[in-house]
């Protein structure tokens, strides 16, 4: 009963990676085609979820836009840990001037939201993918660092690091072989959370024009578009709004039950 | 006199697989009466100890009977535990540091067990509380009292702990392994200290160590756990003269390092009884 | 040429003068001959975790210098430490925290083994596989054991471990630290009989760490008795033990608890 939040995350997170792969493949309309036609249809069908102010099937171009959500936080969320986590565990093993000085370093980038980076590389080379991608994913190295850090504290502090140090083994194989694999566990958590923030930031992103620039369909693109329909067309905004919700809330479930999953058995371990 | 605690076939499994760790235990306990109970990790005896006090995780399945003066106790919600705890029965944990609040003065965690279980108005809680501390042989109560939990020495601080579960006269005290932590020197004044203070208070107490030397030192009567059974019962002369099982003689061996020989081989527990291949 | 010097040595934590300094060793000396099985007995902040972990360059005096084998050993590169590191193996306290829990019971055992360090400077044995099966046999474990993970071993089997650990680079010193204080009493005659046992095959010199003067009466044959960071009384374990000269070591011995009928 407990792990419901867990499956519960599991099931969205899969629904939405499965939307992603499914698109590669097929969709069931052309997300790209106007049908002058065929403009803002209810649900139903032929059309499941209705279609837009350009008769275009709305299912098709959310799961063209789970494209692009699955592919910025995953980019974004493995740049941040590829940034983050050295960092972490390098000021948790050495401590001192080098631990303040990637602490500090943090905190400056903690002061700036991914916004305002997206805003200056938009402006630098004009918005795109890349740019929400790399914004949103420096935006969100401290993160990293700071849990990656701490973790990695509390494992110094076990008698198998003296032990490896004792047997002669690397400082660098000390940090690969011990203490990683015994951070792992904390750092998918915040894997998690931290993509389930990359989606709202890449929604607000692409809301706003600095992501992925038309016609290529994103799901804050489509909330943008949606906003001439409000009255006349509520579900224009509802479809998207909710594939958001539900992704971010499915990732927090996710990172959630993953946490709570671990509890226990790091008690069961002492 | 009827007994304080009367335990029979208490089952005790955990989870959803229904792992039994206890597999229906029975003893009892007289009023006053000091009883060991020792055994080794997994044994099951902290996890029975644990079931008398209702403080077992959610995931645990406890069935048959515990009668604390005469009233049942498994099945009881926490609602209706909770104001027996501290009251008329109360618990010595093992590590002191997690068993006080680092972020309370102790004087205060003394004074909320007392004022948790009556009414007192908090000058005079305040006096019950350094009168205890200064009975657990605490130095200087009143100082003590308004410092925190790690500002003072090991000692102390189980000294502290000793006093909260005493301090509103239980008739049963519990302590799970309440010396282990503790240097040798510690350990000989704290059990020291637990003996006066079961006498004042004239409460039964049950014991828990896997320690037969220590468990020696303050209890007449001692039970033998081993993988969730009760394999020996006795008093101590009995055990120490004469012990049944063959695992009992083995703990008695293993106890009495002063009695071997520097040089020779220590006798194991494996010399006397062949365990399971789980260990 | 005694194996161990340790000379004059101190450690203080925090500035000198300041209100959280602690001198957890203060003015040390000893030496350690080959073959002789030292131990060292003291209470909490007695020093003597303090002592050994600088005998092993694991932490640094902060005056006074050690020596091992006629090298100096404190405030040196671990790069120049391959001598002491292949020739010095520890066995630590708790079970729980010295055998990494994301690692199976054959990699630890043959962790020091795959170190540059120590296959550089000393003969330590090649094949990983024979050694393994060897150091697990002399601790009595079955070979299976090398798949499982150390939270599937009981705390005396995973003590077992870190001694079979300790051994795998065929040391000289073997240096345990408090080896069964986290164990169970009717484990510990087990694995103290497997230390004595394993000094004696192998020829070891052995230095444990303990609180227990009845266990080190046992196992070794001489003792160093330490309190707030200085030795109070040393000398052969059974005269330390039937007549022991400084009060404190009378105290120690009046507290610990033998299994008596009152």
């Amino acid at each position: 009963m407990r792990r419901a939040g867990l499956w519960i995350g599991i099931v969205l997170v899969a629904l939405v990676i499965l939307a992603a792969l499914v698109s590669l493949v097929w969709t069931p309309y052309d997300p790209l085609q106007v049908q002058p036609t065929q403009t803002l249809q209810p649900a139903g069908w032929p059309h499941l979820l209705g279609t837009d102010g350009f008769g275009i099937d709305i299912l098709s171009r959310l799961l063209i836009g789970a494209r692009t959500t699955v592919f910025v936080g995953v980019v974004a969320v493995s740049l941040a840990a590829l940034g983050g986590v050295p960092l972490g565990v390098l000021a948790g093993m050495r401590g001192g001037w080098v631990s303040e000085i990637v602490l500090r370093v943090s905190d400056i980038l903690y002061a700036f939201p991914a916004l305002l980076l997206a805003i200056l590389l938009a402006a630098a080379v004009g918005a795109s993918t890349l740019t929400a991608m790399a914004a949103i994913g420096i935006a969100s190295i401290p993160a990293f660092a700071r849990v990656a850090r701490a973790a990695t504290l509390i494992v110094m502090t076990q008698d198998y690091i003296l032990a490896a140090r004792a047997s002669g083994t690397s400082r660098w194989t000390i940090s690969v072989r011990h203490v990683l694999p015994n951070i792992a566990a904390v750092l998918g958590v915040q894997a998690s959370v931290s993509f389930g923030i990359a989606i709202l930031a890449e929604a607000a992103l692409s809301y706003l024009g600095l992501a992925t620039p038309p016609p290529t369909p994103t799901w804050g693109r489509m909330l943008h578009d949606a906003q001439t329909y409000i009255f006349t067309s509520p579900i224009q905004a509802l479809w998207p709004g909710l594939a958001i919700a539900l992704s971010v809330l499915g990732l927090n479930l996710l990172g959630d039950g993953l946490r709570d999953h671990l509890d226990p058995r790091l008690r069961e371990a002492a | 006199m009827s007994p304080l605690l009367e335990v029979t076939d208490l089952r005790i499994a955990f989870g959803r697989s229904r792992r039994e760790v206890a597999h229906g235990i029975s003893f009892s306990l007289e009023p006053g009466e000091r009883l060991g109970l020792i055994g080794e990790s997994g044994s099951g005896k902290t996890v029975t100890a644990l079931a008398v006090m209702g403080l077992l995780a959610e995931n645990a399945y406890v069935s048959g009977s515990i009668r604390l003066a005469g009233r049942e106790l498994v099945g009881l919600r926490d609602s209706e535990l909770a104001p027996l705890r501290g009251d008329l029965m109360s618990m010595v944990f093992q590590e002191p540091m997690t068993a006080l609040d680092p972020t309370m003065p102790v004087g205060r965690q003394v004074a909320e067990v007392l004022l948790l279980h009556q009414h007192l108005g908090h000058g005079v809680a305040r006096g019950r509380v350094i009168e205890i501390l200064a009975e657990v042989g605490l130095e200087d109560p009143a100082r003590v009292a308004d410092a925190y939990p790690h500002a003072l020495s090991g000692g102390q601080r189980q000294r502290v702990v000793v006093a909260m579960a005493l301090i509103n006269r239980p008739d049963l005290v519990i302590c799970d392994e309440p010396t282990t932590a503790l240097d040798v020197t510690v350990q000989a004044t704290v059990l020291n200290l637990l003996d006066a203070a079961l006498d004042a208070v004239g409460a039964s107490c049950l014991f828990i160590s896997h320690d037969l030397a220590v468990v020696s030192q303050l209890c007449e009567r001692v039970l033998v756990m081993l993988d969730g059974d009760i394999v020996e019962q006795g008093t101590m002369a009995q055990v120490f003269n004469a012990p049944n099982h063959p695992y009992t003689r083995g703990l008695v061996a293993t106890a009495r390092l002063d009695a071997v020989t520097p040089g020779e081989r220590l006798p194991t527990v494996e010399d006397f009884y062949a365990r399971q291949a789980r260990r | 040429m005694s194996l161990y010097e340790v000379d004059r040595v101190s450690r203080r934590y925090g500035r000198a003068g300041t209100s959280g300094s602690v001198l957890a060793v203060d003015d040390v000396s000893l030496s350690v001959e080959p073959g002789q099985r030292l131990g060292i007995v003291g209470e909490s902040g007695s020093g003597k975790s303090t002592l050994v972990r600088m005998m092993t360059a694991l932490d640094q005096p902060t005056s006074g210098q050690i020596r091992f084998a006629g090298e100096v050993v404190s405030h040196r590169m671990e790069r120049d430490l391959g001598g002491l590191r292949s020739s010095v193996q520890l066995v630590f306290q708790d079970p729980r925290s010295s055998l990494n829990p994301r690692m199976r019971v054959g990699a630890i055992v043959t962790e020091p083994l795959r170190s540059r360090l120590l296959r550089v400077s000393g003969d330590v044995p090649t094949d990983h596989r024979a050694r393994l099966a060897e150091v697990l046999e002399s601790v009595d474990l079955p070979p299976d054991v090398a798949d499982r993970f150390p939270h599937e071993l009981s705390g005396g089997q995973r003590q077992r471990v870190a001694i079979a650990r300790a051994l795998a680079p065929k040391p000289q010193v073997l240096i345990a630290d408090e080896p069964v204080s986290a164990l169970d009493v009717s484990v510990r005659a087990q694995v103290l009989n497997l230390v004595r046992d394993l000094v004696a095959a192998n020829g070891l010199t052995l230095i444990m760490v303990s609180h227990d003067l009845t266990v080190v009466r046992h196992v070794c044959d001489s003792v160093i008795v330490m309190r707030r960071g200085r030795i109070e009384e040393q000398g052969p374990s059974e005269q330390v033990y039937r007549d022991p000269q400084s009060p404190y070591t009378r105290e120690l011995l009046a507290a610990i608890p033998t299994f008596r009928v009152t």
